[in-house]
């Protein structure tokens, strides 16, 4: 796991120099602006090493420092204080509230990185292998409730998936299980008793072997005042009950990291096609529409300029979907891309109900939306297809004979 | 007061000067030297004829009173190249904002040493906020200091 560096200054400079310093590093780095930023972030990452700067606006470092140590989790996280205000009594000071390390501005940044690398493990990018794990790859999801019936709901409902998803009923069950697995999530239910689910949290992020593990918590969507409490002392994502399981699917793809591109995105010689899926909940609409971004960005660096929406899997075209498309197409837009829409009669029906995508223009496969685009001529600036979309009769026939029609 | 008139304008002036070598060294790289005067001395009146980039910053405590760094437009774009590492041509197409936020911080570093030096010194006093200010005619009138302003080049 990639040690977490959390840098609180509120000199943009200082930031800037530090990241600068840093990315030649294999870390993952957060900026906070002053002690009240700092402390949100050091909740929510809990991170390896604090690099905290003292005079500061709204809070300042001694005070964020003082929270730091009386904070059950965050007190044993190392600072290492960087200050403009030198002087035996102020490192005296310091000193006394517990920092690990101190620099003086001005700085020099082979120093400050041979203080941090006496602190955390950093290793240079050149010397790790990063490679990103794939919603393809297998992953063990450990799932901490008393409920059968949720853990069967979950079990059930991630069955397509690689992932083994398993389960025990309490948090002792739960830390023997994370000693002797490699638990690449966990699921802890807040209604455990006794706050168990806040104690096994503490537990597991105090211990070497997970502390870095995402951990979300499943809650009933109505109670506030507990997820807030989670929010606080540092869940990594919330699925509330009653779950969603597409909901939970890309929560947990997004705490574990994985690369989900590969499930909605394929790239083709000429083209990117984006398979939109049957159900697609707002978190998913975010999802695939950041993924976009880059997938589109990519492929433009690679010469191709033109995308593919793929709305054959959509049984019914729903808001979540027309979102989607809409951003997607707004993406295209910026980025000079031509773009057609595939999709079977019941989507093109389904389209001509909705205001905004009467006009949407369907072709029945991928082949044939390709087929439309006009080779070498600038990008489409219209919503619709280049040429000879889906005729009219066409909404009569079988969504079967289209897909036969694909090429 | 007693500390402060034990202090005589020689050991300020070395003060300073080691302030704004050690900032200048350590974060852009360079050598500093201080240029004596700009001050007008039949009414203690700075005022320069080029856009300058100016930070000010004060200390306050046994000893009391402000820090003017005087930056040329060029030398200030060169101090945020240096600092961030980027280029000529990148810092003067971010605008205004970030070379003022460079000269902040420089300003901030220097009186930081200033300070310490002063704290040894026996003088505790603590740092005031940076302020930057910019402009073609930038005039300073100190009320009763007698203090040189400096410019580091």
């Amino acid at each position: 796991m990639r040690p977490k560096i959390l840098l609180v200054d509120d000199s943009a400079i200082v930031r800037s120099i530090l990241v600068n310093t840093l990315k030649i590093y294999d870390c993952e780095i957060f900026e906070a602006a002053n002690g009240v930023e700092g402390l949100a972030f050091a909740t929510k990452e809990c991170p390896d090493l604090i690099v905290l700067d003292v005079t500061m606006p709204i809070m300042d470092g001694i005070e964020m420092l003082c929270k730091l140590k009386a904070h059950a989790v965050l007190k044993s996280v190392p600072v290492l204080m960087l200050t403009a205000e030198g002087g035996r009594e102020n490192i005296i000071k310091i000193a006394k509230i517990g920092v690990r390390d101190y620099m003086v501005k001005p700085f020099k940044e082979d120093v400050l990185v041979q203080k941090i690398g006496r602190i955390i493990d950093l290793k240079s990018i050149s010397e790790v292998q990063i490679k990103p794990k794939s919603i393809f790859d297998p992953a063990v999801i450990l799932i901490v409730d008393d409920k059968p019936l949720i853990v069967s709901q979950i079990q059930n409902g991630l069955k397509h998936t690689p992932w083994q998803v398993q389960s025990v009923a309490n948090a002792e069950a739960a830390l023997d299980f994370c000693k002797q697995e490699e638990v690449d999530l966990v699921m802890i239910s807040l209604s455990l008793s006794d706050e168990g689910a806040f104690t096994l949290f503490r537990q597991l992020r105090s211990s070497h072997k997970t502390k870095y593990t995402p951990i979300m918590a499943l809650v009933v969507k109505t109670d506030a005042a507990i997820q807030q409490q989670a929010q606080q002392v540092g869940f990594t994502f919330f699925v509330t009950k009653p779950i969603d399981l597409v909901d939970l699917e890309v929560k947990a793809a997004k705490a574990m990291r994985l690369d989900t591109s590969q499930r909605y995105f394929r790239t083709e010689p000429d083209l990117i096609v984006l398979q939109l899926p049957d159900n697609c909940p707002t978190t998913l609409i975010t999802e695939i529409s950041d993924q976009l971004k880059i997938q589109v960005t990519n492929a433009v660096n690679a010469g191709i300029n033109q995308a593919v929406f793929d709305l054959l899997l959509v049984r019914n075209l729903d808001v979540g979907h027309i979102k989607l498309v809409i951003n997607s197409m707004q993406i295209c837009r910026d980025l000079g891309f031509e773009f057609a829409l595939v999709g079977t009669g019941k989507v093109v029906k389904d389209s001509q109900g909705y205001e905004d995508t009467s006009t949407w223009q369907y072709f029945p496969s991928v082949a044939e939306a390709r087929g439309s685009f006009k080779k070498n001529m600038p990008p489409a600036a219209t919503e619709e297809p280049a040429a000879e979309p889906m005729p009219a009769e066409a909404l009569a026939e079988p969504v079967g004979a289209w897909r036969t029609s694909a090429g | 007061m007693a500390s402060i008139q034990a202090i005589d304008n020689g050991v300020l002036d070395l003060s300073i000067d080691r302030a704004v070598q050690a900032v200048f060294r350590t974060m852009i790289g360079k050598p500093a030297r201080i240029v004596p005067t700009l001050m007008d001395p039949s009414n203690y009146t700075v005022k320069l004829e080029q856009i300058h980039v100016v930070g000010t910053a004060g200390v306050v405590g046994d000893l009391t009173g402000l820090i003017y760094l005087y930056f040329s437009q060029p030398l200030a774009e060169y101090c945020a190249s240096r600092m961030l590492g980027l280029s000529l041509l990148k810092i003067a197409s971010t605008g205004e904002k970030v070379v003022n936020e460079v000269v902040g911080e420089l300003t901030n570093m220097t009186l930081g040493t200033f300070k310490n030096q002063l704290v040894e010194l026996g003088l505790p006093c603590r740092l005031t906020l940076p302020t930057v200010q910019r402009g073609v005619y930038v005039q300073t009138r100190p009320s009763r200091a007698h203090r040189p302003p400096l410019l580091p080049v």
